[in-house]
């Protein structure tokens, strides 16, 4: 969807027109339910933070100013509801996973590479990435977004999110060449 | 695995969708005649109403030109010798008299081959009637938002292989990413005369190159600036190295005020909103001086979107 082509949805929405939304919907619903899904990791919740989302944008259709990317807007907002859920959740990253950052090391020894390939048959192969890399990977490939885009919602400096995409794609490539990569 | 490849895998495995979308509509719909959508304050317009105004106000005013310009020429047409007057300000400039006949020729030459061609080009999309709208239609390069002089020094002139032309289709079929850099140092091989420029990575489009500076030898005569922003096609060499995969062309430079200037072999990019841009010959053999124009940065980015989706 462009630019164009979304502002004249938000516009039906802000109008009450359903269809606007419905238009939003079609064009979004699957990327916005990927990234919850890669955020909370189980499809009941991601679809029900979805149909949320869409509620949230019937909301808050007025609040969008044209100019400023609205890919951007939208995954600001997903984000946000993706952190409010978790928190809400009482989720924390266990200290395992936060460990899982290392392939190397974790590749070094049978066990390890068991674990990898446990991980990836239960969770996918980002499941080996830290929580911060999967997000990155997945709203450069799934949402389709820019790194100054990415780095605009993590507010993160743009060097590092670039940095760290080509990092966690790096270690991707280096547990293919180990064998480990399902 | 490359890492396209792995990129791949990894869009692959993001392909999930909605198990039952219809369903999850259906749910949400019934959730929204309790919901009103956010009222606006009474008598004052959101920014989209007021866009949308402006946006047809703006569509009307293009037709009356539009309808005018056409008359004008359908009446040209009909009187050829009635509106001598109202040729175009390239034409006149090309036809200004005694002034540009006692110029030195090579002037004249260079003038009329930077303005002639710039004319031709921009055909249907500069006012001729109004000179003064002319004259802010033709850009030169010193007018770009774009940091000082860094010319690399050259010892050895560099030429454009012969026979080699740029072609979109070709480029971007070879292209494996495209990199947005800012350079950073470039200096001349005295034994090759390639020059190897060393850059910051910004971003990347397609695959990834594997650091954050990243160095690349060329000998391409159109040299790139140190400081200066670009956004570069490149592929992998045998020797796994990152090369330009055009070096006969300018390349894509950003403006510090969110705008870019190509190259019109960019066929794809070329809208009635890019503006030509006179850059300074680099010598005879620079096909591209008069051949640059300006367009929002936005606009290659959804080219580039465009070329990655097709990958």
């Amino acid at each position: 969807m462009t630019d164009a082509e979304f502002e004249a949805a938000i516009g039906k929405v802000t109008a009450g027109d359903k269809t606007g939304l419905r238009d939003l919907y079609d064009a979004y619903a699957d990327t916005i339910y990927r990234l919850f899904l890669g955020k909370v990791h189980n499809h009941q919740d991601a679809e029900d933070l979805t149909s949320d989302f869409f509620l949230k944008l019937w909301e808050c259709a007025a609040g969008y100013r044209p100019g400023r990317g609205h890919r951007c807007w939208m995954m600001t907002i997903a984000r946000n509801m993706a952190i409010d859920y978790l928190r809400k959740a009482g989720h924390t990253i266990p200290v395992e996973d936060a460990e899982m950052v290392s392939p190397a090391a974790l590749t070094e020894t049978k066990t390890a590479a068991d674990t990898v390939t446990e991980h990836m048959q239960t969770e996918g192969i980002l499941s080996v990435l830290p929580e911060d890399e999967q997000e990155i990977v997945r709203m450069h490939i799934a949402a389709e977004l820019t790194f100054r885009e990415i780095a605009a919602i993590l507010k993160r400096p743009l060097g590092t999110i670039s940095w760290k995409y080509r990092n966690a794609i790096g270690k991707l490539q280096k547990l293919a060449e180990e064998g480990s990569l399902l | 695995m490359t890492r396209k490849e792995i990129e791949k895998r990894c869009r692959e495995e993001m392909q999930q969708t909605i198990p039952d979308k219809e369903a999850l509509w259906e749910r949400i719909e019934s959730r929204l005649p309790e919901q009103q959508p956010a009222q606006q304050p009474a008598g004052k317009r959101s920014h989209i109403q007021m866009m949308a105004f402006a946006r047809i106000a703006a569509a009307c005013l293009l037709l009356v030109i539009v309808g005018a310009k056409s008359y004008q020429m359908f009446q040209k047409s009909l009187h050829p010798a009635k509106t001598d007057e109202n040729q175009s300000y390239f034409t006149a400039e090309e036809s200004s008299g005694e002034e540009a006949e006692d110029s030195p020729k090579g002037e004249a030459d260079a003038w009329d081959a930077k303005y002639g061609d710039a004319a031709e080009e921009n055909e249907g999309i500069a006012a001729p009637e109004a000179s003064t709208s002319d004259e802010k239609e033709l850009l030169h390069y010193s007018d770009l938002a774009v940091p000082g002089s860094g010319s690399i020094p050259l010892s050895v002139p560099l030429k454009a292989p012969e026979g080699s032309y740029f072609s979109e289709a070709d480029v971007l079929e070879q292209t494996e990413c495209f990199v947005d850099v800012i350079v950073q140092d470039g200096v001349q091989e005295p034994d090759t005369g390639a020059v190897v420029y060393s850059m910051e990575v910004v971003d990347c489009y397609g695959a990834e190159v594997p650091e954050n500076s990243l160095t690349i030898v060329s000998d391409t005569p159109y040299l790139l600036e140190i400081g200066h922003e670009y956004v570069l096609p490149l592929r992998q060499t045998e020797d796994a190295a990152w090369a330009l995969t055009d070096a006969c062309a300018p390349q894509f430079e950003r403006t510090q005020d969110g705008k870019v200037l190509f190259q019109s072999g960019w066929y794809s990019l070329m809208t009635e909103e890019s503006v030509p841009v006179l850059c300074d010959s680099r010598g005879t053999d620079d096909y591209f001086y008069d051949r640059m124009y300006l367009t929002g940065y936005a606009e290659l980015e959804a080219f580039l979107r465009e070329w990655e989706r097709q990958l």
